[in-house]
């Protein structure tokens, strides 16, 4: 049992989180231009110029398989730092900021929407599920 | 003083090297003192010595340098020279010094344990100059002020070259209407300032890289703004023709583009270091492999003082190395089959760098057996890397190349030396990354020369930018030869069809056509009559580049995506591309790595 802040976002109804350390900022999408790569795998939206910087953009949508939505007013980058290296990870929204209980996931989850190798720990607060991204899976 | 502690370390290694080469020359003074030009370097460092240690407030230290710049004028003026009892006590002060460094080494402050001896230095300085000034009063007395002026003048002609010939006049004329003392003074302050001139000059600032890599990010920044401005600039220059605010605007960015290049060639300046820096690590290296291998190997090293950017120098040490050992390990044969062959029984490795054009070449020559070309096709279709058809249509500089592919080995058994899983492959990756380029040339029995050519700089080349459908691609300019607009038949005729290869015709030699957007998997809307042929030049081989669109040329800052390319990562394993690059616009071009991109389109033939 580990008590972490997160940064939680939303996709596709599901609250997912990424421990708020490895978080370095949230952008919308309008504030900067995605560029399109051509070669790269499905998931991939693009490339950003973070202040010099760039930056990948993964669409979690697209990497989870789940049918694609639209940018809309609340659609995210979270920009994360893995491994010393910097990734955008478009959400469909953040649901907030905050400390949660969470534990090792040890088996997978039948409600789960995407696949349990993506998920390293799961918590949950007022009856709501929240999973922890393991982030170095996402991007690999 | 606290404030000034961050300047501490860099006291201390500046006043350590002053210390050291003070007593070499001191050493040098002690074996041959002729002239007055002998004593210029000694006098040089205590003054640095003098002004370093007064700058943070070292007073005895400085008390003491200023005596020791003092007895050194004298000599410089030739009245007084150096005898074995004066020469004992500077080599004492140079004991002191190093005593002094090294209390300020522990604990930023001098021991005052040591002021006694300090002061007793000082004195006996004083008293050597207080002698050689008796004995100059009486020539003085005997002698007219004419003499003077010549030992004056001659001083001033005994300054190093910096002073000008308008400044010894000065002095001169000077001399005749002031008095000799006055005189004296002030060649005194004129030598003081050509020797700050001179310090500046020999005894280089030492500035932490990171502030000089800062410094350069900061410059790719400025560089990617400028081209943006200069677009700007542009439509502004479209929308209001007549606008006095934007003329003006437009003369800005012109000065602001020049500015620009001189800052960036600069900095680059600042970074550059000569290649001596590995070079001399490859002798022992070398020296130890072959009494290994019991091999006699003769190594000479030309072109050391070449100069590159030290992000490259640093980068080039491991690929060198390992071409070396290559070298060392599979190129020269043994002794004995080297004099069955009737060659020399001791083998030549020649490693030499030099400029050419806007790139520093560096060949690693040796006098063994060669490449079996032979051998490398089968290896390469044994390892499934290309199809026995296809190999039998390249030509034997094309089926050189894939000892540089990975999972390519020609060694028969992994050995100490050689193995260690990494090949020519990793090689060759190294020197791409550094936008530089490998090629061999090698004959069965005579030898392998390996020629590695990097760019002067690193992460600011120019490009041209070529437009696939909605993306941009950046070709390394200086690869560019011609560009060739495929319009009317005439041209398009030149295009032809051999087996599965396309060739195009490029003045009388049939060299392979290489269509740019397919390779990156973008499907073109133009009509294969309407393509762009750019002429690229790789490797001494041209290849003829389709592409759509010709947008430009610009100065453009490789920014690496290495980090997320490779399989299990982000990217995958996308190739052909170097890095991206932000353009003018905002949006990104990505850099071709031409040398790839050829490989790429010869295996999917």
């Amino acid at each position: 049992m580990a008590n972490n802040q997160y940064v939680v976002s939303e996709i596709d109804g599901e609250k997912y989180c990424i421990e708020i350390s490895k978080v370095k900022e949230i952008k919308r999408p309008k504030e900067i231009t995605i560029n399109e790569l051509p070669n790269t795998p499905y998931s991939i939206d693009g490339i950003i110029n973070l202040r010099g910087d760039v930056v990948p953009i993964l669409n979690l949508r697209k990497k989870f398989k789940l049918e694609a939505s639209k940018i809309s007013k609340e659609t995210r980058i979270i920009i994360a730092m893995v491994d010393s290296v910097l990734v955008g990870l478009l959400v469909d929204k953040i649901y907030t900021v905050d400390w949660i209980n969470t534990s090792k996931l040890s088996e997978p989850l039948e409600m789960m929407k995407i696949d349990s190798h993506y998920i390293s720990e799961i918590g949950s607060k007022d009856e709501d599920l929240f999973f922890v991204f393991d982030l170095e899976k996402l991007i690999s | 003083m606290s404030s000034l502690d961050y300047l501490i370390p860099m006291f201390l290694e500046d006043t350590k090297e002053y210390i050291d080469y003070f007593e070499k020359e001191l050493l040098k003074l002690a074996e041959n003192a002729d002239g007055p030009n002998a004593y210029n370097e000694v006098f040089r460092i205590t003054h640095s010595l003098k002004s370093v240690s007064a700058t943070l407030g070292f007073e005895k230290m400085s008390e003491l340098s200023h005596h020791m710049e003092d007895l050194f004028l004298k000599c410089k003026s030739d009245t007084m020279s150096l005898n074995d009892e004066i020469l004992s006590q500077l080599f004492k002060c140079v004991d002191i010094l190093r005593a002094i460094h090294l209390s300020i080494s522990k604990s930023k402050i001098m021991d005052v344990e040591l002021y006694p001896t300090i002061d007793e230095l000082i004195l006996d300085i004083e008293v050597f100059i207080a002698e050689s000034e008796e004995n100059i009063e009486t020539i003085e007395i005997e002698e007219s002020k004419e003499t003077s002026k010549e030992t004056i003048s001659e001083v001033a002609e005994a300054l190093p070259e910096e002073i000008s010939v308008e400044t010894a006049k000065e002095i001169k004329g000077e001399i005749n209407d002031e008095s000799k003392t006055e005189a004296v003074e002030k060649t005194t302050k004129e030598m003081c300032m050509t020797c700050d001139n001179e310090t500046t000059k020999l005894s280089t600032i030492r500035v932490e890289i990171e502030k000089i890599d800062k410094v350069l990010k900061l410059v790719g920044e400025f560089i990617v703004d400028k081209e943006i401005l200069n677009q700007l600039g542009q439509n502004l220059k479209k929308s209001f023709k007549r606008d006095p605010d934007v003329k003006n605007l437009l003369e800005i960015i012109e000065h602001i583009n020049s500015v620009g290049t001189e800052i960036q060639n600069t900095v680059m300046e600042t970074r550059m270091l000569p290649l001596e820096i590995i070079f001399d690590r490859f002798p022992r290296a070398v020296k130890e492999l072959s009494m290994k291998l019991d091999k006699k190997i003769d190594f000479s090293i030309s072109g050391q003082s070449t100069e590159l950017d030290r992000g490259i120098i640093e980068q080039l040490h491991d690929p060198l190395t390992h071409i070396i050992r290559n070298a060392i390990g599979h190129g020269f044969e043994s002794k004995d089959e080297r004099i069955k062959q009737g060659k020399d029984p001791i083998g030549k490795l020649k490693l030499s760098a030099k400029y050419e054009a806007n790139h520093v070449v560096i060949e690693i020559e040796d006098d063994g057996r060669g490449i079996d070309i032979d051998n490398v096709k089968e290896k390469a279709i044994t390892n499934g890397l290309i199809s026995r058809e296809s190999a039998e249509s390249l030509s034997d500089d094309e089926l050189l190349h894939y000892i540089f592919e990975p999972g390519f080995s020609t060694a028969k058994k992994v050995t100490e030396l050689s193995g260690r899983g990494v090949g020519l492959d990793v090689v060759k990756l190294n020197i791409n990354r550094l936008n530089g380029m490998v090629n061999i040339k090698t004959k069965l029995g005579a030898g392998t020369n390996f020629i590695v050519k990097l760019p002067l700089t690193l992460a600011i080349v120019s490009a041209l930018l070529v437009k696939e459908d909605k993306y941009t691609f950046g070709l390394p300019l200086a690869s560019v030869v011609e560009i060739i607009r495929l319009k009317g038949d005439v041209e398009v005729k030149k295009v032809h069809k051999i087996g599965n290869r396309e060739v195009f015709n490029w003045r009388d030699q049939i060299i392979p056509v290489i269509w740019l957007g397919k390779s990156f998997g973008v499907d073109s809307p133009l009509s294969d009559n309407k393509r762009i042929v750019v002429i690229i030049n790789y490797a001494d081989q041209k290849y003829a580049f389709a592409v759509d669109q010709i947008s430009g040329e610009q100065e453009i800052v490789i920014k690496s995506i290495g980090s997320y390319i490779g399989s299990g990562k982000l990217f995958g394993d996308m190739k052909g591309v170097v890095g991206v690059s932000i353009l003018g616009n905002g949006s990104f071009a990505q850099i071709v790595d031409i040398g790839a991109l050829i490989r790429m389109s010869t295996n999917s033939i």
